[in-house]
């Protein structure tokens, strides 16, 4: 099989999944498709080595995030404000899940976000994702413990909060 | 932790199949650019490129910035987006816009210099957004539909606040959250349990139904019973390229906007509309619209579908 066939393989199989996971990392699926699309241009640069790697999607998934957390550092210099967490979850849970758990993963630290991004959606464990983020297992557990309380109780929270009008009228 | 296992499972399968269909192709003339980028014959190019972009980019503000690669229609929407979060009062950032505020609740309300007006709004979960204004402060009437306001395709937000973009991904406004009280000439129209549900909208197209896209769409439209009728009365809806849409139930006429999203997500706004009873002359047309939330498109028929995900209406294509 020529290089070329191999990475669009790569690309066919798990491109959707990156694609969700950096949605759920970074907010916006638009910003993910292009970092997914620009992790693949990076494994293509590279692919004579990265196709011997065990695992070449997990080189890709570990780029895309870096990029992810790099492009938010870069904003967030830029606009020198508050995280992505400015509003509050206003969803009714009976008309779409993923909204309201869109919006509690919004309110994570980056850290957590991604762990639990990388349990829940990538479905890795707590293992493997010890060796992707080269931190020892007991911190990716210590992480997934709080994100896990954290979200629970941000959904909670979504149960049934009133979009509220402003009387300003 | 079973429960939020489940959820996220849900989340994955239904996100993955509405992730559109990547090309390798883009990948490989991204690696190109990049790998030439990284020559020596690039990078002289490639700074003065830079150089030239820094420059644009500081010169013409944060508005000016596209926002996303624009390389297909399904790459225009956020897929997750949450309109109700509009809903509140805004000061508008634009290019030549000073001293106005916009307020988003049970309709749209403007308020400008030269006075207030109101119109409808309408967005979805995939951050599509549309917003007509039909009636007002006279002194404003001259320019019904402000330019920061009438090429609005989408929204998006960014920490606090929201940005309105085109249908290209340009940012044509930002909206900043008013923060003290303001007035806008009357009180705030409660948006209303229905409101909230059209505005999510989160039931898809029911199954078998083929999702509409803007192209499917333009065109006018019948009830099927009136598809040779030649009288002057004739109900219908017509859906123009230009993101407008006209029509009547064969007495009363109005117009508004329209937008049409990823599975057949439909926004639309619609202007005031007569009371004159038509009875068997005429057909409901215009009142489906402001209900449907999905639209569906196969052959020459067209499916309205409101945010519960029944039925609204049923039209074939005219002529």
């Amino acid at each position: 099989m020529r290089h070329g066939d191999q990475l669009a393989e790569l690309y066919a199989a798990c491109r959707a999944r990156l694609v969700v996971q950096l949605t759920a990392f970074t907010g916006d699926v638009t910003v993910a498709e292009d970092i997914v699309q620009e992790a693949f241009a990076r494994a293509a640069v590279r692919w004579p080595s990265v196709r011997r790697y065990a695992d070449p999607e997990a080189w890709v998934r570990h780029v895309a995030f870096n990029l992810a957390r790099s492009r938010w550092r870069w904003f967030r210099r830029r606009a020198g404000s508050a995280p992505l967490a400015s509003t509050g979850p206003e969803f009714s849970p009976d008309l779409d899940g993923r909204l309201d758990l869109y919006a509690g993963l919004r309110r994570l630290p980056a850290q957590q976000r991604q762990v639990i991004v990388l349990y829940y959606l990538a479905d890795l464990s707590v293992d493997q994702i010890a060796a992707e983020l080269q931190v020892p297992a007991g911190t990716v557990k210590s992480w997934l413990h709080r994100a896990r309380a954290q979200l629970m109780e941000l959904l909670g929270e979504a149960e049934w909060p009133a979009a509220e009008v402003t009387s300003d009228g | 932790m079973a429960e939020l296992n489940e959820r996220f499972q849900t989340w994955r399968q239904g996100a993955e199949a509405e992730v559109p269909a990547g090309d390798i192709g883009d990948v490989l003339r991204r690696a190109a650019r990049w790998r030439w980028r990284q020559t020596g014959a690039g990078l002289a190019v490639t700074a003065a490129a830079a150089a030239v972009a820094i420059g644009v980019a500081a010169g013409a503000g944060v508005w000016a910035r596209p926002v996303a690669p624009a390389s297909g229609s399904a790459r225009q929407h956020s897929t997750f987006a949450n309109p109700l979060t509009l809903v509140g009062s805004w000061r508008v950032i634009a290019p030549g816009v000073r001293n106005v505020l916009v307020r988003f609740d049970g309709q749209l309300t403007v308020r400008e210099p030269c006075g207030v007006t109101f119109g409808a709004w309408d967005a979805d979960p995939y951050g599509l957004f549309t917003a007509s204004l039909f009636g007002g402060a006279r002194a404003c009437l001259h320019e019904l539909m402000p330019p920061w306001l009438s090429h609005v395709a989408r929204f998006r937000d960014i920490h606090a606040d929201r940005l309105l973009l085109n249908s290209a991904g340009d940012v044509v406004a930002r909206l900043v959250p008013v923060t003290r009280p303001v007035s806008f000439g009357g009180l705030p129209i409660p948006l209303g349990a229905q409101g909230r549900s059209r505005l999510l909208a989160g039931r898809p197209l029911p199954a078998g139904l083929i999702p509409a896209t803007a192209e499917s769409l333009v065109g006018r439209w019948v009830p099927p019973g009136f598809r040779h009728s030649a009288s002057s009365r004739q109900p219908y809806l017509d859906f123009l390229a230009d993101g407008t849409w006209r029509g009547s139930d064969g007495c009363n006429s109005t117009s508004g906007r329209w937008a049409v999203g990823p599975a057949g997500a439909l926004v639309s706004t619609s202007g005031a509309i007569g009371l004159i009873a038509c009875g068997w002359a005429g057909a409901p047309t215009i009142y489906w619209l402001p209900h449907a939330a999905r639209a569906s498109v196969a052959g020459s028929g067209l499916t309205l579908v409101n945010a519960e995900g029944h039925v609204v209406g049923r039209l074939i294509r005219a002529g």
